[in-house]
């Protein structure tokens, strides 16, 4: 009994020990190489008072955006990954946009990857409103990349990253048939963005949406590619 | 951006007008398709715009526009929903356009402005700002052959420098080493021993700053030094080197001063020429080289000035301030290129500002003018 006491102890010992994080095989930690102000784990990083809540704040907020633009990279640093010198990036975020991130993502998707006067161009011409905002964050993100970062030529960059993230929700209400009650959400959101020196890597990766030209050729093919039924040659 | 005229084709009468693109984002209901007879509005002619925009598009054959209202009113209106359009026009605004606002809204701006806290502080002084005499004699003082000047505007000039040279001279025993003496552990303070004090101070100052050692840094600078010298280090990096120093660092300098008069509560301030050679290379945020070089050293004339709160038994000599006298060659600036803002005009020529004394001297002789007409 006391033998088998002292296995079962050893297996539950071993099997608590599964439980703890441990450091993959293949998992290489890179080695911190930039300098980036203190992140204070006491204080809430929208200056609101009290604790901050781990269940609140996760993923992306817009402090944690704009602290990615207090990072200093060491003279002359070299990217491991690609072999170059390292990119001049914007970080820029717009908050609390009315807007449902559902619909402010088609915007994003549109001018993801795109070079900003491309993506300024394109967006102008779409008369939709998450559009419209869009634009406004990218060209707020170019005068941020021209003034406070002294980057000469704003029009090289292109968009690295685009996306929303719901910031709150106020509920409303509106009547249906019958004194049926239902909740209207009116949905807040942060509309973030990168924008990144350099020829972004255009459609790859994804599927080129198709132009005039494009739907051309595929009409002539269509065109082409009638037959007559039941007929000789 | 406006769109080009179009041509739709040539059994059209007018040609619709030119269209500037919405600059605010409209949302509208678009139809996409043209409508051939609405040829007098390039809107409604696109599809971009509905005649009738009240109408739904369903296709019912009932007129649904009939209980639009009603059924419009079965939404709860938000009277408070935040409208972040708004709120940036507001944050934009100076505090003279706000008031504006709010007394065009009916608001009064005074009304609901907190009351001030009346909180009671112990002010300390402990640092200066400024540096207390700017003044350094200059190394190249006008000469009497190549100055260009006549003789009374030279013998002048020369006068004026003399002048302030023995002002200073005496100003350095009688506001600056004799103040100094008389302080609790000051009484052998000899200006001749504290240039190699000075060297390690700035040596390590520099050193610190390198390595962003805040600590060993507040020990080092003085508060007003590290506002300029900090934000280099958090928005870049620095690269900086002692090569060699080519002559002994001298006093120049020396000032004393309590702040509040009378007070006792002493400020020292002593500029110390350095002639050194140095190596300085400044990266930007991403890594990149914006001045200087890493290679090259560069032979350098300094006036630094060093600060210390001598009233305190603790107060320890800091790096305060650059002294750059007028006559001294220009810093070389970061080469920063940049496209000017639309609409930016550089003057030709820079048009002399009158005094506000002269504008309103000129005023008043106008008012008179005027009185003496209407007499007349």
């Amino acid at each position: 009994r006391e033998q088998i006491s002292v296995i079962s102890i050893q297996e539950w010992r071993r099997r608590s020990a599964l439980h703890k994080p441990v450091l993959q095989r293949d998992e290489v930690i890179p080695p911190k190489v930039y300098y980036a102000p203190e992140w204070r784990l006491d204080e809430k990083a929208n200056g609101d008072e009290g604790l901050p809540d781990p269940l609140k704040e996760y993923g992306m907020t817009p402090e944690k955006w704009e602290h990615y633009n207090q990072v200093v990279w060491p003279p002359g640093y070299v990217v491991p990954e690609t072999g170059l010198p390292k990119t001049r990036e914007v970080f820029h975020c717009r908050q609390s946009i009315h807007f449902s991130p559902r619909r402010a993502w088609y915007a994003c998707q549109l001018v993801w990857r795109m070079n900003v006067d491309e993506a300024l161009v394109q967006l102008d011409l779409q008369q939709i409103k998450s559009t419209g905002i869009l634009a406004e964050v990218l060209r707020e993100a170019k005068d941020r990349a021209a003034n406070e970062f002294h980057i000469e030529h704003p029009s090289r960059m292109h968009v690295a990253e685009a996306f929303p993230i719901q910031s709150n929700i106020i509920k409303g209400a509106r009547r249906h048939a019958h004194e049926a009650w239902n909740t209207i959400r009116y949905r807040y959101t942060h509309l973030y963005v990168r924008l990144e020196e350099g020829e972004g890597p255009g459609y790859k990766g994804r599927e080129k949406p198709k132009d005039g030209w494009d739907k051309m050729s595929d009409y002539y093919k269509y065109l082409r590619s009638r037959q007559i039924k039941y007929s000789i040659g | 951006q406006m769109l080009s005229v179009f041509r739709v084709g040539t059994r059209l009468g007018a040609f619709p007008t030119v269209l500037p693109l919405a600059s605010v984002p409209t949302a509208t209901q678009s139809a996409g398709v043209h409508h051939h007879l609405e040829r007098r509005n390039l809107r409604r002619f696109l599809g971009i715009e509905r005649s009738n925009k009240a109408r739904a598009n369903r296709n019912t054959h009932h007129n649904e526009r009939m209980f639009r209202g009603m059924r419009g009113r079965k939404t709860v209106l938000m009277d408070n929903l935040p409208d972040d359009v708004e709120q940036r026009r507001l944050d934009a605004m100076t505090p003279y356009q706000a008031r504006d606002e709010m007394l065009a809204k009916g608001i009064n701006p005074y009304k609901e402005v907190s009351p001030r806290n009346w909180r009671e502080h112990d002010v300390t002084i402990q640092s200066l700002y400024a540096v207390m005499d700017p003044y350094v004699p200059n190394e190249a003082p006008t000469s009497w052959t190549k100055s260009g000047l006549s003789f009374v505007p030279l013998l002048k000039t020369k006068g004026e420098e003399w002048k302030q040279w023995g002002m200073h001279k005496f100003h350095n025993r009688w506001s600056g080493t004799k103040k100094i003496a008389r302080k609790e552990g000051f009484e052998k303070f000899n200006t001749k021993t504290f240039g190699p004090l000075a060297d390690e101070i700035y040596e390590q100052a520099h050193n610190a700053l390198m390595a962003r050692d805040k600590k060993k840094l507040a020990g080092l600078i003085t508060e007003s030094a590290h506002a300029q010298m900090w934000p280099d280090v958090a928005n870049g990096n620095i690269v900086w080197k002692l090569v060699e120093r080519v002559k002994k660092s001298e006093v120049v300098n020396v000032r004393c001063q309590d702040i509040p008069e009378k007070s006792g509560n002493d400020i020292a301030q002593i500029t110390v020429r350095m002639h050194l050679k140095q190596i300085l290379a400044v990266y930007d945020r991403f890594g990149h080289l914006i001045l200087g070089s890493e290679t090259e050293p560069r032979e350098t004339k300094e006036y630094v000035v060093f600060e210390n709160h001598i009233a305190v038994i603790d107060g320890k000599w800091r790096l305060h301030e650059k002294i750059y006298p007028h006559w001294m060659p220009k810093k070389e600036p970061v080469l920063r290129t940049m496209k000017m803002p639309e609409g930016y005009t550089r003057l030709k020529k820079a048009n002399a500002l009158p005094l506000r004394a002269q504008e309103l001297s000129e005023k008043k002789k106008k008012q008179k003018n005027q009185k003496k007409q209407e007499e007349e």
